[in-house]
């Protein structure tokens, strides 16, 4: 008996799984530098190979996971519950438009193709921007410390920036991982085959 | 004579991965460029300066007065907590913000309704604590407020 690797298909209730939890970890361990996390592309990601109610599933997933981590542990009792709230509804909902909006651009160019991961990466940029416009306006909203809104704006410019790198640094690089998951399964020992007898004649 | 023709390993799929590649990388480069363009820079050190402090947490006030090395608005501050004694509560942010948010002073904590705002000779800060300079001669005042703006620094 010979083993070789197979993959095989992720149903996708496990799928979904495993993108929250790959989102959770990594959004918790890179908490030091915000706006560089993997939530948007993941949530891009949702909405493209998943489609459905895991456009709404994997980011409040995600986002519900780590936050219960840093809302309990680093940022304990520095923000009144009102404002947490309100600001993560805007969060929650940013998300939940950019599952919303890589399903609706990618779900049907689905190949495993460098132009499908060219495309995604190219629509992470404004729907980052767009993200940023939504999540900054809530901030002002719930956070904004009297500020007025253009303040608000011109002092999100350069976290929009890490924020865009962020998704460019991501998108390849989680847009790959998942589409050939999503694609063609994951890897599994298996038997191997058994060769077919030569046939010939001497 | 015909077109040049492209190598093997550059036609078709594979060219189109190495094309990607590259401008994938020269992307992040790029954006990664004109943020640190646009962050604010670090505070080079200078020469000793004479400045002035004053703390308003609603029902008390701190004041402080001195010659000092620590040439931003936070290193100032700090420097007070340690000579005065007084709490002091910050976050961090690292590299690339290198920044500070002062989240309470001498127990007074940001509640979501009142936060801890600073101004400089009575402008209002544009910048976080740690990247604003301080020159000889310069008043800083903390205030514990709702609102932002100058009118905070009157």
């Amino acid at each position: 008996m010979r083993l070789a690797v197979r993959y095989r298909k992720l149903p996708r209730p496990a799928l979904a799984g495993l993108m929250i939890l790959v989102g959770a970890a990594v959004r918790i361990l890179l908490g030091g530098a915000p706006n560089v996390e993997p939530v948007l592309i993941l949530s891009m990601l949702a909405g493209a190979t998943l489609g459905s109610y895991y456009t709404f599933v994997v980011p409040v997933g995600i986002m519900a996971l780590s936050d219960a981590y840093f809302y309990v542990v680093p940022y304990g009792g520095l923000y009144p519950t009102f404002s947490i709230l309100g600001l993560a509804a805007f969060v929650y909902t940013g998300y939940v438009f950019v599952a919303a909006a890589g399903g609706f651009v990618l779900r049907r160019r689905l190949l495993w193709r460098t132009k499908t991961i060219a495309i995604f990466t190219a629509i992470s940029v404004p729907l980052t921007i767009a993200f940023d416009v939504w999540t900054a306006f809530g901030d002002w909203l719930f956070l904004g410390f009297g500020r007025s809104l253009a303040e608000v704006y011109a002092m999100q410019v350069p976290f929009t920036l890490i924020h865009i790198f962020s998704s460019l640094l991501f998108a390849p690089i989680l847009g790959t991982t998942f589409l050939a998951v999503h694609l063609h399964g994951v890897p599994v020992p298996g038997e191997a085959p058994a060769e077919a007898p030569q046939e010939g004649s001497q | 004579m015909g077109r040049p023709r492209l190598p093997n390993a550059l036609r078709g799929e594979r060219g189109r991965a190495v094309g990607f590649l590259a401008a994938w990388i020269g992307s992040l480069f790029l954006v990664w460029s004109l943020t640190v363009a646009a962050m604010p820079k670090p505070i080079a050190p200078a020469g000793p300066f004479e400045a002035t402090l004053r703390i308003e947490g609603g029902t008390w006030t701190i004041g402080y007065h001195a010659v000092s090395m620590n040439n931003s608005v936070f290193r100032f501050l700090r420097e007070a907590s340690v000579a005065l004694g007084f709490e002091l509560g910050w976050v961090e942010y690292p590299a690339p913000y290198n920044d500070v948010f002062v989240t309470s002073i001498n127990g007074t904590r940001m509640d979501g309704v009142r936060a801890w705002q600073y101004c400089v000779n009575g402008a209002y800060a544009t910048v976080g604590a740690a990247a604003h300079e301080l020159r000889d001669g310069d008043t800083v005042t903390w205030v514990f407020a709702p609102g932002g703006g100058d009118e905070l620094c009157a």
